[in-house]
């Protein structure tokens, strides 16, 4: 707990006055997911990646997807090594810890498939042979919602991949002071970050967290929100099991980061949203309405009653 | 330590400020039965925290159902009596004041009081809370009061607010009474708490409790008189005088078209203290009812509620049935007429629950016919004059000075008695060998109709009208459409006259206006006075026989009737032992239990749960509830237990406590106005 309470410390000095997001990633972590950030730039979305990276002392890469970047940009290439008389692989720079997909609807479907395969299966294919991902292994892709233009949206399947999609958002005016002040002498505070947490402690962290009590009531619960979700006549499609399995496995998460061995139906309620909201689609119509996934996912929390047995 | 003592000195100044404020007003408080009402509701409030409105609610109801409306208590109709007389009631109230209200309506009324003035004492004085609201409160009710009773007098009010701004400004108030309380001693208290109920509940008490309950409204503290006789039909009327308690034990049940007086029996020799009590021999006597009397003849029953060996019944009467047997007033077979119209006494003792039905005459009696007549042709002992003393025989001429007639000689005593004398109950005996007539009319001036009747009896005599003494019931408190109750203190007494071929006209010589509605019954010859009743004046005149309170018991005559009085102190018993379990058993129940209940009794007021919050959701909502911390850690256990699957936390943690009740959270309302 000590632990990633140094974490959590951490990335809220790169990240001032975000302590929910920071929290979120930190869920993420424990629960080996991914997560989809979804905000404009300039918000601090590297600097997170760079101080998770950091405190956690693994290695950390950044890709920056074009419309031109290829596959082998991503999981690496084959190089035929002209000394050995043989093709050597070359990693690529999916080839890390924790892993910065910067803008991934800019690149072809082609692509960020390449990058899907490794997030879901944690392993990656290179002209037929199958490399093992290091462990953990986490990406935190990006994408702009403003822009539409020039860009390859993610597919429905896909996102589904994704644990938790984020909003960063703007800081607050005080916050914002502070994060002037803090690299006004050309210092940034992730200079000064030292490492909290070792692979080991991380992954027995997850092992504990993953233990954490989950009531009945609670899991009927979560499968009651999701198959809402289904059946809501504002989405066009619902969340999949696999979005019930993210929510229950976050919220465990949740409670352990609250110092909790079972999980409350707050737990649930706080992960909800980004767990549920990038796995439905909504109806044109209700898009037309300026509805939002979020809303529709708010008001469906508002009409499944809390079980207190 | 000082400051606590100056507090809770000045609290209960506060208290008392109000109280004797309202007391001006209503002249209430006193009364002995509201004391001990509110000291059990205390002692309530201390035993049973939780169930004490409940408790408070069903011991007023019995109060009231034992003093008004005789017969089951789970018969449902009498609460929709209650209903009809509290609706018509309080409909009056706005037109024309508290005056004319029933009494059934009055004891209401002050019970709810009672209730209401104990619950402000509980919350402010020994909790120290809602001081604001009382303030408010307090003075909102003394200043309506005032405005009420038309008195433009508010230094009460300006007091009360005055003392209260006192308290508000400067002390923060921590009063806090904690008792602790050992098991032992609870269940001592809850058992004086049942026995006090039960004794409460009982129609006529084999053990007398009703002397320690109070009496009434009548009764007010005075340490230093001494003891009182009760007001009730006797048949000594020896030493006549002396101050009376009220009793209100039902005696008869009457069904009558119209309320009637029942007449019992007559005295004719005055010893100058008192009546002698002798029985009257059977003489040959002019027939009773004369043949052109007119009037209607009437159908009345009446039951026995109270053993008794005498048959009442109101003027003529023309036939009596008691039980199957049935006889002629003049030709008597079952009942022994001592005296045609003189009385009547039943052979054997008549129980509880037998019934006497009356055929009766009554007659139109005609002033002007009445003018015409003599008072001479009846038997000398009814002129006698001995123990007359020479100032009442002069006043009585002062005062028929100008009449011509018997008839308007007796109205004019009557009207002379009735406007010129106070009506008490607190009238002293006359001192040792003071002629009691003498007494009355030149030294008390105030007295009950013992005094007036006999008065007026000694005051017909000196100016040579033959006058008797006579006793019985006057109507008594309508329980239903065309039944009566008859009780002790509608004992009454009042006079007749003897009027040649006419026979004994009664004449009413006691102030209470409400005996005398002409309508149906007797026909007051008060022909001067006011023929509608006058308001305020409720009061049945009783009995003048203080030195043998009661009628003769039947103790030992009678197998009692003990299984009633059983059964309801097994059903008390029982309900207490049940209350008790459920009480004990509170401590027994989960956290989640615990939790159901207390958002049952927060759903009451709409803060409950809504039921798509979590309970934290549901705790940051109604985060005004007193007691926060241990709400808070409530909550946790309760998520605990349902969540975490964690046991039970300590019983303390499993209670809320004070404030979280019912009335806790009633109180909680009131005084936050705005609510969640």
């Amino acid at each position: 707990m000590q632990k990633i309470q140094g974490l959590l410390d951490n990335l809220n000095k790169v990240l001032i006055g975000k302590e929910s997001v920071v929290g979120m990633v930190a869920v993420a972590l424990i629960c080996q997911g991914h997560v989809l950030v979804e905000d404009v730039p300039g918000l601090g979305k590297t600097m997170l990646v760079k101080g998770l990276a950091r405190s956690l002392g693994c290695k950390f890469s950044r890709i920056q997807f074009t419309p031109d970047l290829l596959p082998s940009d991503v999981v690496g290439v084959q190089v035929y090594n002209q000394k050995t008389m043989e093709f050597q692989y070359r990693p690529g720079p999916v080839m890390a810890n924790i892993v910065l997909a910067d803008e991934i609807n800019r690149t072809s479907p082609k692509t960020q498939s390449s990058l899907l395969e490794a997030m879901e299966e944690h392993q990656l294919t290179v002209d037929g042979e199958t490399r093992p991902l290091p462990e953990p292994f986490m990406v935190l892709a990006t994408q702009n919602p403003i822009e539409y233009e020039g860009t390859f949206p993610l597919p429905e399947a896909q996102l589904d991949r994704f644990l938790l999609r984020l909003q960063i958002g703007y800081p607050s005016p005080q916050h914002e002071v502070e994060i002037i002040r803090t690299q006004e002498h050309g210092k940034h505070p992730l200079d000064n970050l030292q490492q909290v947490l070792s692979i080991d402690e991380l992954q027995s962290i997850q092992k504990e967290a993953a233990n954490v009590t989950l009531s009945d009531s609670l899991a009927a619960y979560i499968v009651e929100l999701c198959n809402r979700t289904r059946s809501n006549s504002s989405l066009y499609l619902g969340a999949s099991p696999r979005g019930a399995l993210g929510l229950a496995r976050t919220a465990k998460a949740l409670a352990w980061l609250r110092g909790r061995d079972y999980v409350l139906p707050d737990d649930i309620k706080t992960m909800a949203v980004p767990v549920l909201a990038h796995r439905v689609i909504l109806n044109p119509e209700e898009k037309l309405q300026g509805q939002t996934a979020q809303d529709v996912i708010g008001k469906i929390i508002k009409s499944v009653a809390v079980p207190t047995h | 330590m000082q400051a606590d003592i100056i507090k809770k000195t000045l609290c209960g100044l506060w208290f008392i400020v109000l109280l004797a404020g309202l007391n001006f007003v209503f002249d209430f408080i006193n009364s002995g039965i509201l004391i001990l009402v509110f000291l059990f509701f205390l002692l309530a409030d201390l035993v049973f925290p939780k169930l004490s409105i409940v408790i408070k609610l069903v011991v007023s109801l019995l109060l009231v159902h034992r003093n008004y409306y005789i017969g089951s208590f789970f018969n449902p109709q009498w609460l929709t009596w209650l209903a009809q007389d509290l609706s018509r009631d309080l409909a009056v109230i706005s037109q024309q004041g508290f005056a004319v209200v029933q009494s059934t309506t009055a004891m209401v009324l002050t019970l709810a009081t009672v209730i209401l003035m104990q619950t402000i004492f509980v919350r402010v004085f020994l909790r120290g809370k809602g001081i604001t609201f009382f303030l408010c409160f307090g003075a909102a009710l003394l200043a309506a009061a005032y405005l009420w009773k038309g008195d433009v007098s508010p230094w009460y009010t300006i007091f009360f607010v005055m003392l209260g701004l006192i308290i508000k400004a400067t002390l923060p108030i921590e009063i806090k009474a904690t008792f602790p309380m050992g098991r032992w001693l609870r269940i001592l208290l809850a058992t004086v708490l049942a026995l006090t109920a039960v004794a409460w509940a009982l129609p006529d008490p084999g053990l007398d409790f009703s002397s320690w309950m109070g009496d009434g409204m009548a009764w007010k503290f005075d340490p230093f008189a001494p003891p009182r006789g009760r007001v009730g039909y006797s048949s000594y009327d020896g030493a006549l005088g002396g101050a009376l308690r009220d009793d209100d034990t039902p005696a008869l049940r009457v069904t009558t078209p119209g309320p009637v007086y029942l007449r019992g029996e007559s005295r004719w020799q005055y010893t100058g203290s008192g009546w002698e009590s002798s029985v009257v021999i059977q003489e040959d006597f002019p027939k009773l009812v004369p043949e052109h009397l007119e009037g209607n003849e009437i159908e009345i029953s009446v039951e026995v509620l109270a053993p008794a060996n005498l048959i009442f019944t109101p003027r003529y009467p023309l036939k009596i049935e008691v039980e199957g047997g049935s006889f002629n007033v003049f030709s008597p077979m079952d009942v022994q007429t001592v005296f045609p119209y003189e009385h009547y006494l039943y052979s054997s003792q008549l129980k509880e629950g037998e019934t006497y039905r009356l055929s009766v005459l009554l007659p139109a009696d005609d002033p002007d016919a009445l003018r015409q007549l003599t008072c001479t042709q009846i038997d000398s002992k009814y002129f006698s004059l001995e123990n007359v003393t020479n100032r009442v025989y002069e006043l009585a001429h002062t005062v028929v000075a100008d009449e011509t007639n018997g008839y308007d000689k007796a109205v004019a005593i009557a009207t002379f008695l009735r406007y010129g004398w106070n009506y008490s109950l607190d009238s002293q005996a006359p001192p040792q060998g003071e002629d009691f007539v003498e007494d009355f009319l030149f030294n008390k001036k105030e007295g009950y109709c013992a005094h007036f009747s006999t008065a007026f009896v000694v005051m017909a005599r000196s100016v040579g009208l033959p006058a008797r003494w006579v006793k019985g019931y006057s109507y008594g408190t309508w329980e239903k459409d065309g039944v009566y109750i008859v009780r002790n203190n509608n004992a009454h007494s009042w006079a007749e006259v003897w009027f040649d071929g006419y026979g004994w006209i009664p004449f009413e010589p006691t102030p209470g206006g409400v005996h005398l509605r002409p309508e149906v019954g007797v026909t007051p010859p008060d022909i001067k006075g006011p023929t509608t009743p006058i308001p305020g004046d409720q009061d049945p005149a009783p009995d003048p026989g203080p030195k043998k309170p009661k009628p003769e018991t039947p103790k030992g005559k009678d197998p009692v009737k003990w299984w009633p009085y059983v059964a309801v102190g097994a059903v008390l018993v029982l309900a207490s032992a049940v209350f008790f379990l459920l009480w004990r058993k509170r401590d027994g129940i989960g956290i989640r239990e615990a939790y159901a209940r207390l958002q049952a009794r927060l759903r009451f007021f709409g803060w409950q749960r809504r039921r798509w919050e979590t309970p934290r959701e549901h705790l940051d909502r109604v985060d005004s509830l007193p007691n926060q911390p241990k709400l808070k850690g409530f909550v946790r256990h309760f998520e605990d237990s349902v969540y975490g699957g964690v046991q039970d936390p300590p019983k303390n943690e499993r209670q809320l406590g004070k404030g979280y009740s019912l009335f806790g959270l009633l109180i909680h309302r009131i005084t936050r106005a705005k609510g969640h």
